[in-house]
């Protein structure tokens, strides 16, 4: 042993303590005389002792014999240092990247912040500028005004505590049920938020007048519109036994807001580039709110669809399904009865399904809305459905019912679907074989499905600088009980997103074995040029290892912040909710993540510099808080909404 | 040995002595980097694979010690020390590792999904221990595990050790004792519950004696 130290005089608990540490340090260096003879002699009539000197030395020796047989490092470890030094020597040579051009959901208009106490004054500026300030683009017609920004400007101060503020500048939307089916919106901004260690004492989120909505059942999640003129709602019907409705429904106003005589959005003309423009034709006047709103219950009579045009393969369903499925058996694409009760301005345009997941979606230009869903009866699988803004009804286009959607990567839908795979890798799947996830996309226009091969796992989500992706690494399975696919064995990983990369010689220097380059569309092919920094040898990270019964994952619009919600185990409507760091340069989870598993309803909502969600209700009768992380550079802090009775569900 | 590095990875400012390089010289730094992991890269990978058990993560953070020796390189200020800094590095990035694994709820990977981690007797035969030895090793915290392992498995000198471990002699030298001591008692504790898993006497192989963390090191 090599590892010799200076000593220096001590004082013992013990003769046997002395001893022990002696016998340690000797194996090291030689100890000097006297306490070498000191501990001999104590060893000699010391049982115990010796046999500690006898298990040190023997540890010590199975160790060293280790020494010769190091484990063999793999092959191409210098050539994958050595690209990796090439890029940090380019990236230090580098300017910075800029963030991301994304405009967020809900970007504020107003140039600089305002105190909380100040939102209330505010609101009669919110009604004018309603929709434009919520989506975070100016509507045509209804732009900012400057008296809008001088009115701003010249509320009173807030008058609310300041404890250890964080100037953010924080947009959102939240509704709570009430008990006959009321459904109240709010919308406020956040300012300021607190540190950590003062977010206790911080100044609740000021509930700003709601905005009234009447459903027949409470939502389940709600989706905002890139113009922020619509909601999708998404109804949490179990009880009608009847499956769940899926609602658009204009953005209210609130009370004392200007309704519009014709509170129908018109049908939105399909744009025509994926910029951030409204869903409006130039000169079309913008669908304007109605200050309340009443969704009708009535689930109308079903009418065929119309066949999908795309190349969905439908593969028999390993379970649950009597007979082979086609999209008309699917209860969604209806033309709504003239009878209908829903009155104008809402669409009903799904109905008798169950949603699946969370990861129903506008298009990033609006145009469509995709979700997953399954046939309120009938134990069949979910499907991919799209809904193109201004439409009648939303439409399947994939049939198997093994499918999901995923996400969107620009205009391309994301989906996963469920295959057989005889023999997966690994142990315990190798002899029977099972099911796990395959990827595609489809054109929403033309209905093509182009195979992703390659992408690994069951729904990906990918960051938008597409380097980097959420996805189950593991088998798959059909729950009886919820006519859904759900991950078996496996983990919940971030990796590398090999879809839609160009290649590049230093990719083509780290790539991993095995991992192929997708056949991805042209559209999809949207690498940033930072693609190549990222170092895919050190990933996947493994976010959740075993069960996951469900899951729900989303970037924010920079690529660095992760938010990643797991279902509890034994009762998936709850769940945890994390907040993770990405490191741009590395792709890796940095440590000590701002937030780390909050309890959390499903359905948050992440960007712009916030994460949003609800605490579930708690037992004693309080209602859900809805939480607000925010962040500015480096800086974290949070703020909430005292509890209310009722069940919060966070408008993402 | 304090003060002997700087940056990201040292536990001391520079004091004195001449520099390796007074300027940031990505030529040199480069080249210095390869004869480095010329001479050391198969030492780093080991104690990363025995401090993690996962052959794939090893590789990856030796890359990633590598990288950031790179990005450090002007923090060395003697190339003598460069080996300690090497491991200094690895120890660091090890138990960066280690902690943002419990940060993210890390379980660890039971091989029946698809993917490439290694079962946990492959790992057993890749390190060439004895299952009660490693299993011990992983009870013991994860410094005094680093603290055994350089000292007895890799040669560090007494100085070589504490500049890895970021600690003084008198701390490197105690924390070896402890993680002997550590040892000692987990190793006992596997061979207790080994023996009454064989003999039937415990029908909860799962609670072995003294289960858990040992010691205080982390």
């Amino acid at each position: 042993m090599s590892a010799s130290f200076p000593r220096r005089p001590r004082s013992w608990n013990s003769p046997h303590d002395r001893a022990r540490v002696r016998t340690s340090e000797r194996l090291d260096a030689p100890l000097d005389a006297d306490e070498a003879a000191w501990l001999d002699a104590h060893l000699a009539d010391c049982g115990g002792c010796r046999a500690v000197a006898a298990a040190y030395e023997a540890q010590r020796l199975e160790l060293r014999t280790l020494r010769d047989q190091g484990p063999v490092p793999p092959r191409d470890l210098w050539a994958r240092t050595a690209a990796a030094i090439e890029r940090e020597a380019a990236g230090s040579a580098a300017p910075a990247r800029s963030r991301g051009s994304r405009v967020p959901l809900l970007r504020r208009v107003r140039p600089s912040p305002i105190p909380l106490g100040a939102l209330s004054g505010v609101l009669v500026v919110a009604v004018v500028v309603g929709a434009s300030l919520l989506g975070g683009r100016p509507s045509p017609a209804i732009a900012p005004t400057a008296s809008a920004v001088v009115a701003l400007h010249s509320q009173a101060p807030s008058t609310a505590p300041r404890l250890t503020p964080i100037p953010v500048t924080a947009d959102l939307g939240w509704m709570r049920v009430g008990p006959q089916g009321q459904m109240s919106v709010y919308f406020s901004t956040v300012d300021e938020v607190c540190a950590s260690s003062a977010a206790r004492d911080c100044a609740p989120i000021e509930e700003a007048t709601p905005r009234n909505v009447t459903l027949p059942e409470p939502p389940r999640s709600v989706v905002l519109s890139p113009t922020a003129s619509q909601l999708v709602v998404v109804e949490a019907n179990t009880s009608s036994g009847t499956g769940g409705t899926v609602y658009v429904v204009p953005v209210p106003t609130p009370p004392g807001g200007a309704a519009s005589p014709t509170p129908v959005p018109p049908p939105t003309p399909i744009p025509t580039h994926t910029g951030d423009t409204a869903t409006s034709a130039p000169g079309t006047p913008p669908p304007t709110p109605t200050p309340h709103v009443t969704v009708g219950a009535t689930i109308e009579p079903q009418v065929p669809p119309p066949s999908p045009t795309g190349s969905a393969v439908s593969p028999t369903v390993p379970t649950g399904s009597a007979g082979s499925p086609t999209p008309h058996d699917t209860p969604t694409p209806a033309t709504p009865s003239p009878a209908s009760p829903t009155p104008p301005g809402q669409r009903e345009i799904a109905s008798n399904v169950v949603v699946v997941g969370e990861t129903a979606a506008y298009s990033p230009d609006g145009t469509w809305f995709a979700f997953s869903a399954r046939p309120a009866q009938g134990g069949e699988g979910p499907d991919i459905y799209i809904w193109r803004s201004g439409d009648a009804r939303a439409e399947p286009i994939t049939t198997d019912h093994r499918s999901v959607f995923s996400g969107w990567l620009d205009d391309q839908i994301l989906g996963s679907r469920a295959v057989f795979e005889p023999r997966l890798d690994g142990a315990g799947e190798s002899a029977a074989g099972g099911f796990a996830g395959r990827s595609f996309v489809i054109d929403p226009n033309t209905r093509t499905e182009t195979p992703l091969d390659g992408v690994p796992g069951w729904r990906p989500t990918v960051d938008p600088t597409r380097r980097l992706a959420i996805y189950w690494d593991g088998s798959l399975e059909f729950d009886q009980a919820t006519s859904e696919w759900r991950p078996s064995t496996g983990r919940l990983v971030i990796g590398r997103w090999p879809g839609a990369t160009t290649p590049s010689p230093s990719d083509d220097a780290t790539s991993e074995p095995g991992t192929a380059r997708p056949s991805a569309p042209a559209s999809a092919r949207t690498t940033p040029s930072a693609s190549s920094s990222v170092a895919p040898s050190v990933l996947p990270d493994i976010l959740q290892g075993g069960a996951v019964r469900d899951w729900e994952a989303r970037w924010d619009e920079t690529g660095t912040r992760l938010a990643v919600w797991i279902a509890d185990d034994s009762d998936p409507s709850f769940g945890r909710l994390s907040l993770y760091v990405v490191d741009p340069a590395t792709g890796r989870i940095t440590a000590d993540p701002p937030l780390a598993g909050e309890l959390a309803l499903p359905g948050y909502s992440i960007g712009d510099g916030r994460l949003v969600w609800a605490t579930p209700p708690r037992q004693n009768g309080q209602g859900s808080r809805v939480k607000v992380l925010a962040w500015t550079g480096t800086s974290f802090g949070s703020v909430e909404t005292a509890p209310g009775n009722e069940q919060a569900v966070v408008i993402r | 040995m304090v003060g002997e590095f700087s940056g990201e990875f040292g536990a001391a400012s520079i004091r004195g002595g001449a520099r390796v390089s007074d300027a940031w010289d990505r030529s040199t730094a480069g080249s210095f980097v390869e004869e480095l992991f010329a001479k050391h890269h198969g030492e780093i990978y080991a104690y990363l694979l025995r401090m993690l058990r996962d052959t794939e993560l090893a590789a990856d953070l030796t890359q990633d010690a590598f990288v950031k020796a790179y990005r450090n390189y002007d923090a060395l200020e003697k190339p003598e020390n460069a080996r300690a800094w090497l491991y200094q590095i690895a120890h660091r990035v090890a138990l960066d590792e280690l902690r943002r694994r419990k940060i993210v709820r890390f379980l660890p990977w039971t091989g029946e999904s698809r993917g490439a981690a290694p079962s946990a007797e492959h790992l057993v035969m890749d390190l060439r221990l004895s299952g009660d030895l490693q299993r011990a090793l992983e009870r013991i915290p994860e410094r005094q595990r680093s603290a055994l392992l350089l000292a007895e498995l890799h040669d560090l000198t007494g100085l070589e050790l504490a500049a890895a471990l970021g600690v003084s002699h008198v701390a490197a030298r105690a924390l070896l004792t402890r993680a002997r001591e550590s040892l000692r008692q987990a190793l006992a504790a596997e061979r207790v519950a080994d023996a009454a898993a064989d003999t039937g006497r415990s029908t909860d192989s799962s609670a072995p004696p003294a289960a858990g963390r040992l010691g205080r090191d982390r």
